[in-house]
């Protein structure tokens, strides 16, 4: 493993160290790096001091990793894993531990209110972390998923910004929608 | 001067991270851009570039960088992107917009840059990457949050994914549709009632079917069938089709068959269908099929006894069918080879006449 380290420069004009391995979890650094774009510091001006930190935490945790995260979306269940014939029991249960103690380190991680969340989210976007956009993503979502407009709007910290005749159009709305739904 | 342009891919493409603005005019500007981009992973981008332009002066060309794997043909990419170029003061016109693969930029003067400033509220650009995600009722609760939210809301991409994802085929159509997808979702989720309307009368001509098929998840049809066509029909039947097929094409009931060429498989016993009506003369749509099973019946399988085929649907007081006529294959296990579609609606509608007037009947939104 190559141990080589990298440069990122903040929008804020910090400069992180982080190692190549850990670098590649990240597609737009890796082309970077693939690229032989890299001189020096890889300049991030989307990305602010408070949120690099945390993004290069994932990256160190999932560099090198080939595949644990993608079975935790999957419910923790490889399916293919019953039809292999030289099936190794002992191998799946490590596995399991290994995902189980990915999934615990998640959560933990995942511990932050919603303004980090978009930043994490917009910061995994643009470098292009398929793994931490999906957690970030889905963790908004399900922020929203069922939930009424003032629940969505308590869990954001959003205050609404209607006037009392839009108000009340939109009541009308919500009302008309939750009467005539008819997919999902 | 400031530009301002926008485009959307369609569906799933993932755009990320880069834009190279190039100025390649015949004077030497004394130009700079600076660009500002912001993508989302559903292939929504909005690009502002500040130019300082001479007069006389166009911008030459944008280039957008792609990361996307799968995305092998730059030609085919560009073909998806639509630009609107808002027009500030005067208009710009925008020679070409390429769309370059990553590949394809090294040995290219630029690099990709990093120096792209968000200028947009960052929220909102976090919106649009969250909002493919959630179904239609989650959506219009976002849109009653705020003014920030529901102006996201109203962008016809995400209602284009809804319906995407309903009716598959939608966006096969080589024609625009009459209504914004934002529209015809709403209008689709909304439960039909009987009612009559008063419109023109209709013909085959004037009407295009929107065909989707799904073997569990998995989309095995996607096709808008013309009326026309769906009205001519197949007589031509493959020499093995079972007694029951040939009994319910030789009924006596007036129905339309679409050859289904290639053949799909189908493998599970889950096989559900949607079908969209467009007419054309009035330019409204209607459903007849959501997402409805169509229900196997099976005597001795693997026999070719194997009936495909969807009665339970009521829609304004008739009764469509959707059958599937197909031949089992055993060379390889039993393989439920699809070669046909019927559309079938019952005994009431026993002629062409018949079947017009109860699509005339059906709730044109």
């Amino acid at each position: 493993m190559s141990s080589t380290k990298i440069f990122l420069k903040s929008s804020d004009d910090k400069t992180f160290e982080i190692d190549e391995t850990a670098a590649r979890a990240s597609e737009t650094l890796k082309n970077i790096i693939d690229g032989g774009c890299l001189d020096g510091v890889i300049p991030l001006p989307n990305v602010s001091s408070n949120i690099l930190p945390k993004v290069i935490e994932y990256c160190k945790k999932h560099g090198g990793d080939n595949g644990s995260s993608k079975k935790i979306a999957n419910g923790g269940v490889d399916k293919d894993k019953e039809i292999l014939p030289d099936y190794d029991e002992e191998e799946d249960k490590r596995e399991k531990v290994r995902v189980d103690e990915l999934k615990k380190w998640e959560e933990e991680y995942m511990d932050f209110d919603q303004q980090v969340l978009y930043d994490l989210m917009l910061a995994a976007n643009y470098l292009h972390i398929k793994g931490l956009l999906d957690l970030t993503v889905e963790k908004a979502a399900s922020m929203i998923r069922g939930r009424t407009p003032d629940q969505i709007r308590e869990n954001f910290n959003i205050n609404s910004d209607f006037t009392p005749e839009e108000e009340e159009e939109m009541i009308l709305i919500e009302d008309e929608w939750d009467d005539e739904w008819a997919f999902d | 001067m400031m530009v301002s342009f926008e485009g959307y891919s369609d569906g799933g493409i993932s755009l990320q991270g880069f834009v190279q603005a190039s100025i390649s005019s015949p004077q030497s500007l004394s130009t700079h851009i600076e660009e500002s981009l912001s993508c989302c992973a559903n292939g929504f981008i909005k690009i502002n570039a500040n130019v300082d332009l001479t007069p006389k002066a166009s911008l030459g060309g944008i280039g957008f960088v792609f990361q996307n794997r799968q995305v092998t043909s730059v030609r085919a990419m560009s073909e998806l992107l639509r630009f609107n170029l808002a027009k500030i003061g005067k208009t710009l016109a925008i020679r070409y917009a390429k769309v370059y693969h990553l590949d394809e930029l090294k040995g290219l003067p630029f690099r990709p840059v990093c120096s792209v400033k968000l200028r947009m509220p960052h929220s909102s650009e976090a919106l649009r990457i969250v909002f493919p995600l959630l179904n239609g009722t989650d959506l219009v609760s976002c849109m009653l949050v705020c003014k920030q939210w529901r102006d996201i809301g109203e962008e016809d991409y995400f209602w284009k994914c809804l319906c995407v994802k309903h009716w598959p085929s939608i966006c096969k159509s080589s024609t625009p549709l009459p209504r914004s997808y934002r529209e015809l979702f709403q209008m689709f989720s909304k439960r039909c009632r009987p009612r009559l309307h008063s419109c023109p009368i209709l013909s085959f001509d004037d009407l295009d079917f929107y065909i989707d098929i799904w073997d569990e998840e998995k989309i095995v049809f996607s096709e808008v069938i013309p009326g026309s066509f769906l009205q001519g029909g197949t007589k031509d039947l493959p020499p093995r089709v079972s007694e029951r097929h040939k009994n319910y094409l030789n009924s006596s009931h007036y129905k339309m068959i679409i050859p289904v060429d290639p053949k799909f498989c189908i493998f599970s016993e889950t096989v559900s269908v949607s079908i969209l009506i467009c007419r054309k003369d009035t330019n409204k749509m209607a459903y007849i099929f959501q997402k409805s099973k169509l229900i196997l019946l099976y005597e001795g399988y693997p026999s070719n006894n194997l009936d495909f085929g969807s009665p339970i649907e009521e829609i304004s007081g008739f009764l469509p069918w959707v059958y599937l006529l197909f031949i089992v294959d055993e060379d390889d296990g039993p393989v439920v080879n699809v070669f046909g579609i019927g559309l079938d609606f019952g005994r009431d509608a026993a002629s062409e006449f018949g079947v017009l007037s109860l699509l005339q009947m059906i709730d044109w939104g």
